[in-house]
């Protein structure tokens, strides 16, 4: 499933300078006294935030494990400093603690709307209890099913996750264009209180943007980025989060937005003035379930996806009412008693199986399916402890949107040792294909491959490498992989491209049906060498099944030199996967604001439009516009922090504004007032 | 599955006049007025003579601008509905009280200051929309002096205020069953 904390690291080593001067907001007050605690928060809070070690339960071998990665990642300390930080994390964060209160937290749940109320005192609110609300739906003004459906016909608004249902994120506003582009300039900032990875895709309905800061939400002033009110979220201390505390995103239905927060639980809050209406548990997040991904509104269901694929969940997708928060069904994604690929798992390994479902799915109206992504099989890295092709993790699969039932699948990595989610938001295009008319599912997996499968039947048309691979060696008439010789994660390790973090990730690709192109962000050139080890199943504990993984670590040599480790935006002809052409963003590594080098692998995900834009941008910080017809730069600016989501474009009172994450901050860019006329 | 109900954010919105001290006698007093009142009645009167629905929210159903009141009938007793019903000048919490712009051009907006700073304004105004002014387009902007809750000492009868809090009591958000 998700990257695992090591390789949080390696994109958190990128949080801008802004979070330097905001790193004492990551109290020590988190953390419980004992010797080596001054060490955990210096050596720790370099690169990340508390969360990412209070979220954890780890034995001894374990933190050493971690200890050890994080140092050849560049964590600083002397052997003794490290010795101790070992020690405490052991002892405080080991398996035999207490979950109840570990972290010495006094946060408790809170709940609170903030918008220009002040002395108003903070109400303690019970969790999984509630006060259902009326229809969303009924609400004047408020955002329907069929809204969404339409939601090309007001490009100006961003409805849900993916722009629209196909998630092509491609828009047709048409205001900057590629002569005009040089005329962007900053409009506004929305800096958050936060310092966690950055990861969320705003929605903007009618002028007002709701993102998050954290896991608090907020609604913006999509003009000028002033607050309207804040709804403050505090997630149960000992949530176990795998990899920070994010939240992709929202869903929103009448006037009633939704948050998959980062404990498992799903909230309603009233759109209007951020009090919230609902709150339902999900999952047990003790357990290790937590939710990451922003939920999908279909019809009256919110549809969420769960986290947690290192704690030997059992994934699942899972539908509420809109209105009540009733659970309406849930599709597991690993074939349980009574499905008949129960077979793929042997014995009872598909009740900690994995199969996370952490990224947003799309919906294709037209057959009632959702497609969505299913995360890797856990443990991770040792398939010994569960035989079979571990269905449905690794792959694709269709439910009907009303019933949760499989309509059908497609499994990229059966049995998979490599840590490949499947994960990756599939966009939905209708494409000619072979001389016809086609409806088909555009599909970059972390495995390296760009597929592309008949979103009516699930069949597989094409599965070609966008990045260095050697773990393919073709595929069966079906589309199953033939899997290339010596490629099986051993006690001694196998050297495997691309690496665990893979090809692609969770940043989202694009479809333009203007250019007819299909876009995604590369990491090619990265490899690693899988050890699997011995693993037991504890509730709340990692469940990964591995051992350790040499990596190199960047030196000033590395600079420049790396070129074959590289992130690009690349463009792949949809009907053969050709690449059309490429725009590097970055190769080796550089200066890492907190000390040492880093490589610079991963960006935010691609907006493309109908003027041929494709916008994106790095993890150093450069935020690009391209020409989305030859890959050539029309424009740039550095932001001073890593872009690990995709932009958003909208516009109101006929201006047209594009929204990025970068650092811990958001920012809009517009045209320069009257340029509005050059194109 | 959860079987009682809660407030949630509603609680923020209404709760600011109920005083702790005094809950075990309110609810004393509620359950009394419970019985004197008739809730049908006054849900009628709620949403007809009355016109609270102009400003209150009771499910989904309603204006944003004032307190929700859902759940009122779980946090606060007789004697507190009481004396805001009859004396509300002393009960409204100020991020009620309401805010009105006048543009340049002459349009005038009220509604719920959400927010404000030395150049802007954010209102949830009273068609329920949620706008942002820059003061450069604004010729005015302040607060209504005139109270957004009116007595209804003599617009309703004794019994119609009754009524209308039996009514109010009875709000103690759904129940998930």
């Amino acid at each position: 499933m998700l990257r695992h904390t090591c390789a949080v690291v390696g994109f958190l080593l990128a949080v801008s300078v802004v979070s330097v001067s905001q790193t004492p907001a990551t109290s020590t007050s988190v953390l419980p006294d004992g010797e080596g605690r001054e060490n955990v928060q210096r050596i720790c809070t370099g690169c990340h935030s508390l969360s990412v070690v209070t979220g954890q339960r780890m034995t001894r071998d374990h933190w050493q494990r971690e200890v050890d990665d994080m140092v050849s990642r560049g964590a600083k300390g002397t052997p003794d400093e490290i010795a101790l930080t070992v020690d405490y994390l052991s002892k405080h964060f080991g398996n035999s603690a207490a979950l109840d209160g570990q972290a010495g937290s006094a946060e408790t749940t809170r709940r609170d709307t903030v918008a220009s109320r002040p002395n108003r005192a903070l109400a303690e609110l019970p969790k999984g209890e509630f006060v259902p609300h009326g229809d969303p739906a009924t609400v004047p003004g408020g955002v329907t099913f069929q809204r969404i459906l339409k939601a090309n016909s007001e490009p100006q608004n961003w409805l849900t996750f993916g722009g629209t249902y196909k998630s092509l994120h491609y828009s047709l506003l048409d205001q900057i264009t590629p002569e005009n582009a040089k005329n962007l300039e900053l409009k506004w900032v929305f800096q958050t209180h936060w310092l966690d990875p950055y990861e969320t895709t705003p929605l903007v309905v009618d002028g007002v943007l709701y993102t998050t800061q954290g896991n608090d939400v907020v609604a913006l002033d999509a003009v000028t980025g002033r607050l309207f009110w804040i709804y403050r979220y505090t997630p149960v201390p000992d949530a176990r989060l795998c990899c920070g505390r994010i939240t992709r995103g929202l869903a929103i239905y009448g006037d009633t937005l939704y948050l998959a927060a980062v404990d498992a639980h799903l909230i309603a809050i009233d759109a209007k003035t951020g009090n919230p209406l609902w709150d339902t548990t999900v999952a047990r997040t003790q357990s290790g379930y937590t939710m990451t991904g922003a939920p999908l509104l279909v019809k009256d269901k919110v549809i969420v996806g769960v986290a947690g694929g290192e704690y030997g969940i059992r994934g699942f997708i899972a539908a509420y009412d809109a209105k009540t928060g009733k659970k309406a069904w849930t599709f597991y994604a690993t074939a349980g008693p009574g499905d008949p690929n129960q077979h793929t798992w042997a014995g009872d390994s598909w009740k900690t199986g994995g199969g996370s479902t952490w990224l947003t799915g799309s919906y294709d109206a037209d057959t009632n399916l959702l497609i969505w992504g299913i995360g890797n099989a856990g443990p991770d890295y040792n398939g010994d402890l569960r035989l079979g092709d571990n269905l449905y993790t690794s792959g694709l699969v269709a439910v009907d949107a009303d019933t949760g039932k499989l309509k059908w699948w497609y499994q990229a990595n059966p049995h998979n040792e490599y840590d490949w989610d499947g994960v990756q938001v599939p966009l939905l295009a209708d494409i000619d294909w072979q001389g016809q008319p086609r409806k088909v599912v555009l599909w970059a997996n972390r495995n390296g491959f760009f597929y592309v499968l008949d979103r009516v039947t699930g069949r597989f048309l094409l599965g070609k490498p966008f990045v260095k691979q050697t773990w393919n060696a073709g595929f069966d008439e079906n589309g199953r992989p033939i899997m290339a010789e010596n490629t099986k994660s051993s006690e001694e390790g196998t050297l495997i491209y691309p690496d665990n973090q893979g090809g692609t990730n969770w940043y989202g690709a694009s479809y333009s049906p203007q250019s007819k192109l299909f876009y995604v962000i590369a990491r090619d050139g990265y490899s690693t060498v899988f050890v699997k080890g011995p693993q037991q199943y504890t509730e709340g504990e990692r469940y990964d099944g591995r051992g350790v993984r040499p990596r190199g670590r960047p030196t000033p040599q590395a600079v420049g030199a790396a070129d074959e480790q590289l992130t690009a935006i690349r463009a792949l002809d949809p009907h053969t996967g050709d690449r059309k052409w490429e725009y590097k963003l970055n190769t080796g590594a550089s200066l890492n604001p907190f000390g040492g080098w880093q490589t610079n692998a991963g960006a935010a995900g691609i907006l493309t439009t109908s003027t041929n834009l494709l916008i994106c941008g790095g993890r150093e910080g450069n935020f690009v516009v391209l020409d989305s017809t030859n890959g050539h730069l029309l424009w740039q600016t550095q932001l001073g922090g890593p872009m690990l989501m995709n932009p958003i474009t909208y516009a109101v009172d006929g201006k047209q504004y594009i929204a990025i994450d970068a650092g811990t901050s958001l920012f809009v860019f517009g045209l320069r007032d009257g340029a509005e006329k050059n194109r | 599955m959860i079987r009682r109900s809660y407030l949630l954010g509603i609680l923020l919105t209404v709760g600011m006049v109920a005083a702790s001290s005094d809950c075990t006698k309110a609810q004393t007093e509620s359950d009394k007025a419970t019985q004197k009142g008739d809730v049908a009645r006054g849900e009628a009167i709620f949403a007809g003579k009355g016109n609270c629905l102009s400003c209150h929210r009771v499910a989904d159903r309603g204006s944003h601008l004032g307190p929700d009141l859902s759940a009122v009938g779980l946090v606060q007793g007789r004697a507190e509905l009481q004396k805001e019903l009859l004396n509300p000048l002393v009960t409204v919490p100020a991020q009620y009280q309401m805010y009105r712009v006048t543009t340049n051009a002459g349009q005038t907006f009220t509604g719920r200051l959400m927010n404000q700073d030395r150049n802007s304004i954010q209102l949830l105004d009273s068609t329920d929309r949620l706008r942002s002014f820059t003061k450069d387009h604004l010729r005015s902007y302040e607060f209504v002096a005139t109270p957004p809750m009116p007595s209804y000492r003599d617009k309703l009868t004794p019994e119609e205020q009754a009524d209308v809090i039996a009514y109010l009591l009875s709000l103690k958000g759904i129940v998930r069953q």
